[in-house]
Formats: C-alpha cells, sequence, structure tokens
C-alpha cells in the first residue's frame, strides 16, 4: 500500500501521526502505535494495535520517513489514496512516496491539498538516503 | 568526433552511473524505505565490471535496457542504472525486503523474529528474507 513508507518535510510528534493515520484508516490514536527504535514494539503490541508507525530521521528536503506496519488484515481494503490524502492533510504537510516503477529518482508528491505530483529526485543525494526534489510535474489537482 | 560513439548501437545515450546504495543487499537495513518492488544485488556482484562494460558498449542494449554477465540494468535519465534481473539479483516485494532489513541488523536470531512479529510480516516474506540475508555468506554461485 502506497501508505506504508512515507516522507514528511518535518518532524512530527507521535500523537499527530498516531491521529493522522489513525483518521485515514478509520483507528482511535490509542490504537496506533508509534516508535523510534524496532525493539521499542517487540512485547508491547498485542491484538489491540492495528498499525505500528516508525519514525526515522532522514537527511535532506524530506526529513522524516514514516514506515507503517498494518497489523490487520482490513485496512489493506481501504482506499489507499483516500488514506494518503487524510495524512497529509491532517497533517498539514506534502507525502513524499515511492512510485510503482523501479527506478530510483521517480517518485510521487501529495500536497497537503490533495494534488499529486510526479516528482524527479536529485540521484545523487538519494545514494547518500537523501531526498530532495530536482522536477516535478503535476498529474492529478485535488 | 568519437567514431565509436556513432559506430556502436550498444553505447549507453550517457554515461552510466552505478545503481544507488539502496540496491546493496548487504546496505539494507531494518530503517530502509521500502518500495513495492525492490532489487537487491548480491555482495559478489562486480557491479562497477558491469558498469565499465555498459559504457565501454560491451553490453547488449535494448532501449534504456542494458544485458551485461546474466544481468539487466536499465538506466533512468539521470544516467544512473538500476538494476532488474538475473544472475546474483534479486526482485523483493515490501515484505521481503524489510525482512532482510531485519536480519542484515539482527541475523537470523530471536530478536530478529520478535521485531518481525511485531510488524506482522508475514511466514513467506520471512522466507525470501532469510534466503536472500543467507546469500552474503555464500559467495558466488
Amino acid at each position: 500500500m502506497i501508505w506504508e513508507d512515507v516522507l514528511l518535510p518535518r518532524w512530527f510528534e507521535a500523537p499527530d501521526l498516531a491521529r493522522a493515520f489513525g483518521d485515514a484508516l478509520h483507528l482511535d490514536p490509542q490504537q496506533v502505535m508509534v516508535v523510534d527504535e524496532a525493539a521499542d514494539a517487540v512485547g508491547r503490541v498485542t491484538e489491540m494495535t492495528p498499525l505500528l508507525l516508525q519514525r526515522t530521521p532522514v537527511a535532506g528536503e524530506f526529513c522524516l520517513h514514516v514506515a507503517a506496519f498494518p497489523r490487520q488484515a482490513d485496512l489493506a481494503r481501504i482506499d489507499e489514496w483516500a488514506v494518503l490524502r487524510t495524512i497529509c492533510s491532517q497533517l498539514h504537510a506534502a507525502c513524499l512516496i515511492p512510485d510503482d516503477g523501479f527506478a530510483d529518482s521517480t517518485w510521487l508528491e501529495m500536497q497537503a491539498d490533495g494534488t499529486i505530483e510526479r516528482v524527479m529526485l536529485d540521484a545523487d543525494a538519494l545514494d547518500r538516503d537523501e531526498y530532495y526534489i530536482v522536477r516535478r510535474k503535476v498529474l492529478a489537482t485535488a | 568526433m568519437d567514431t565509436d560513439q556513432n559506430t556502436n548501437p550498444h553505447l549507453p545515450p550517457r554515461p552510466a552511473q552505478p545503481p544507488v546504495a539502496r540496491h546493496w543487499l548487504t546496505r539494507v537495513t531494518q530503517r530502509s524505505l521500502a518500495k513495492a518492488l525492490n532489487t537487491v544485488i548480491e555482495p559478489w556482484v562486480d557491479v562497477a565490471g558491469d558498469v565499465a562494460a555498459i559504457n565501454a558498449g560491451q553490453a547488449i542494449r535494448v532501449g534504456e535496457r542494458f544485458l551485461v554477465n546474466g544481468r539487466r540494468y536499465q538506466q533512468e535519465a539521470t544516467g544512473r542504472l538500476y538494476p532488474v534481473d538475473g544472475v546474483g539479483l534479486h526482485r523483493l516485494d515490501r515484505g521481503a525486503f524489510r525482512a532482510l532489513g531485519v536480519y542484515n541488523e539482527f541475523g537470523l536470531s530471536e530478536r530478529a523474529e520478535e521485531i518481525l512479529d511485531s510488524r506482522n510480516i508475514r511466514s513467506q516474506a520471512r522466507h525470501i528474507g532469510r534466503t536472500v540475508y543467507l546469500t552474503r555468506q555464500g559467495g558466488r554461485p
């Protein structure tokens, strides 16, 4: 699902992410666990935790990687674009996501208003795990 | 004017550069950003040799794709190559890629399985991740 790996342009506190992803996936924020270290989730997630998020700071224009680990199959049945739109809207932020191709430098960016752009990232920066947009083209407006 | 540039149809349209770091099997971690599909390269693969061969016009070029030493690469507009398939390359879905990242960091350990449990990574994805992880120790087939 397109929202399983999302890059955001600024750091967000755990409650903000829990609320945004929770709203998008029709979950109570309390059902969303946000961790910074993989080990922090071990022994803490339960059947009452349908969604686990891990935050990782990254370098570049998009400085926060949120990896989402859905733990309930029915989350996959929710329209993934609608999920992403709600996340962007709730956070008032653009989201950078990988597209479905194999190329490394072509990605998609969804703005807070739902506009989707195809973007090209700086390939040299990508080699250092840094994310900078060098070109963009609007694909769909909100 | 470079005659070879004009006559060798297998030369790349722009100088080819090696794939970015995320494609190296040993560089994948539990924090690596996963795409829906991800191709990783076993450590023994001589990527620099492949790139040099492509730049020398010694690969078979079809459009933006190059076949060299049993591997296919595609070139982006930036000049960067990305691995497609072939000997020493593995195409992984998001679950298997994530499993590989955990095994790379925690080994084939109970801790790794606990983390994969917390992330709800399926057994099939773990199996593929483990299989690919083990190739890092196996050397060239």
